[in-house]
């Protein structure tokens, strides 16, 4: 028995650190770029205060992409190809179905929903956390300025939210 | 045992008055010894919550004052601060029992803690199914080599929650309707098959504490289900949402077989397999009613099928043979499940049926009559069973 509780133990410790190793595969070994994004502000008594993100790269109108109905089923993964400019921020160029080549940039998504010849696409890069009682805030000075997001993505296309940032380059969360 | 008992053995002279002050002695002794027994696990499980969810809330909090690599490191430690010395206690050196399963059900919640805390660092949906599964698959087996019941009850409301999640995130990606009796319909096959499991888990000595537990979430949620099937009203909404010529979608219909097929297994090993004892229950020949009732529904919902009286009589068959169960296997339990379900279900068919008929004053005024007099039979003839089922309630 007292094995069977050691090796629980052990099991914890591996689904606690799998999940950190994961993200921070992703953080190590990625490349950061900045993402445009517009949020709305929920407030959750267990999951805190978060700021849910909205991105150019969630929306596409399919006649621009790769993609076909047939190509593609909600839930099912695609890929975001992302042309990076001088101030590092990533401008999404085209959808696909598949991995692309080796020498393409970009962030691996799932297909949330496909109407009227648009498909929504998320990256898990949607929710920022941020301390409780600073929702509210943060939500007013996002009203009056533009706000970037900074964003690991991996070699695989997996991204980590690292930051929220204003026009200048400073964090809105220190 | 009951006092009344001792009295009668007494007069019958099965045993001597000295004997039975003996017996009295040690009837009062065990009460004596059960109740404090209980009380020590109830006050050591509320603690054990109350630092649990404090530990929830401190991560919804996001306290920034302190490093996130600290702060996990603080979690996973108060979870292991827990979870070792709990073993000590309970099974090591088996002084605290009580306390020692308390701290390892605080682990159980700490843990949870820990990975929602890792996820809120990297910014991943706290509503996402994995997290609440990776929680859940942590702790499903301290619960079978505990069998305690407080952890059972924590998995099986994750089990839950991360069925709503999974559905409600698949239900999200669908363009137009996702009807609500697909998501109903999906809880009563799962909850058949949580019910026909955790009858298997009687046939282990070892487990036999949590059997209860789990059949009595499961059967709550099932009728519950049942219950909404009972009503007009949700038909009439269901017929409007198939107007829009609605088909299931393929991985919602694999989805609905696949449940079917685990709780048509779990019914059959429950109540097919030979166990330890030989019993007559109605259980499975009532659940399997249920399951081809709900499925019937869920993949053939057209909007003529009676479906309405359908489920008000299997309702109401289900209730009437859980009383005739409870009586003839001398339960209070079950009895006071069907009579508690046929109470509600009362209460539902009156106001269905009367609200527009009578005056709103005559309305209450008959029903509040009819309920007490329910209440004064119900109370009397509770009496009457536990003298007559005595020590097996």
């Amino acid at each position: 028995m007292r094995a069977s509780f050691i090796a629980i133990a052990v099991w914890w410790a591996c689904i606690v650190t799998g999940l950190i190793g994961f993200k921070e595969f992703t953080v190590q070994t990625g490349t950061e770029v900045i993402l445009e994004t517009r949020i709305i502000d929920p407030r959750d008594l267990f999951r805190g205060d978060y700021v849910i993100l909205s991105y150019d790269i969630s929306r596409f109108n399919m006649s621009d992409t790769f993609l076909d109905n047939d190509s593609i089923a909600p839930g099912g993964s695609v890929y975001v190809s992302l042309r990076i400019d001088g101030n590092g921020h990533a401008h999404p160029q085209n959808v696909y179905p598949e991995k692309p080549s080796v020498d393409v940039f970009f962030i691996k998504g799932k297909v949330h929903a496909v109407n009227n010849g648009f498909i929504n696409i998320v990256y898990g890069i949607e929710s920022y956390f941020v301390p409780e009682g600073k929702g509210r805030e943060i939500e007013q000075k996002l009203r009056e300025e533009n706000i970037n997001v900074r964003v690991t993505i991996d070699r695989f296309g997996n991204a980590v939210l690292t930051g929220l940032e204003d026009n200048s380059g400073n964090p809105v969360i220190q | 045992m009951h006092n009344s008992m001792i009295r009668r053995w007494i007069q019958k002279g099965l045993i001597t008055p000295e004997q039975a002050t003996l017996l009295q002695k040690e009837l009062n002794q065990y009460r004596s010894d059960r109740s404090s027994r209980q009380i020590v696990s109830v006050l050591s499980t509320i603690g054990a919550l109350l630092l649990g969810i404090a530990s929830i809330l401190f991560v919804a909090a996001n306290w920034q004052a302190l490093p996130d690599w600290t702060k996990i490191l603080i979690f996973l430690g108060v979870t292991y601060i827990s979870y070792f010395p709990g073993i000590y206690l309970c099974y090591e050196k088996a002084s605290f029992p009580r306390t020692g399963l308390a701290l390892i059900f605080l682990s159980c919640l700490t843990m949870g803690a820990s990975l929602f805390l890792a996820a809120q660092i990297y910014h991943v949906q706290a509503n996402h199914h994995i997290l609440v599964l990776l929680w859940l698959a942590g702790i499903v087996p301290l619960m079978f080599l505990t069998a305690s019941r407080a952890i059972a009850c924590l998995c099986l409301w994750l089990f839950y929650i991360w069925m709503e999640l999974f559905i409600v995130q698949i239900a999200e990606t669908r363009t137009g309707a996702f009807p609500g009796q697909i998501i109903m319909s999906l809880h009563v096959f799962v909850s058949i098959g949580l019910f026909a499991f955790g009858s298997l888990l009687k046939r282990s000595t070892r487990l036999l504490s949590i059997s209860p537990i789990i059949r009595f979430f499961s059967s709550l949620c099932a009728m519950g289900i049942l219950f909404i099937f009972t009503f007009g009203d949700f038909f009439k909404a269901v017929s409007s949402e198939y107007k829009y010529a609605y088909t299931i979608p393929a991985d919602i219909r694999a989805m609905i077989y696949t449940s079917i097929i685990f709780a048509g297994m779990l019914l059959f090993a429950s109540g097919l397999l030979p166990g330890k004892q030989k019993r007559t229950s109605v259980e499975e020949p009532l659940l399997l009613l249920i399951l081809s009732a709900v499925t019937l529904f869920a993949v053939h919902p057209v909007d003529r099928f009676p479906y309405e009286y359908v489920f008000n009589a299997v309702f109401v068959i289900t209730l009437l043979f859980s009383v005739i169960n409870g009586y003839r296997n001398a339960n209070m339990g079950w009895i006071a499940f069907g009579i508690f379900w046929l109470t509600v279900y009362l209460i539902a068919r009156y106001c269905d049926m009367f609200w527009n008929l009578l005056p709103r004053s005559l309305f209450f005024a008959v029903g509040g009559i009819l309920l007490l007099f329910w209440g004064i039979m119900l109370e009397h003839r509770r009496k009457q069973l536990r003298q007559q089922f005595g020590t097996k309630t």
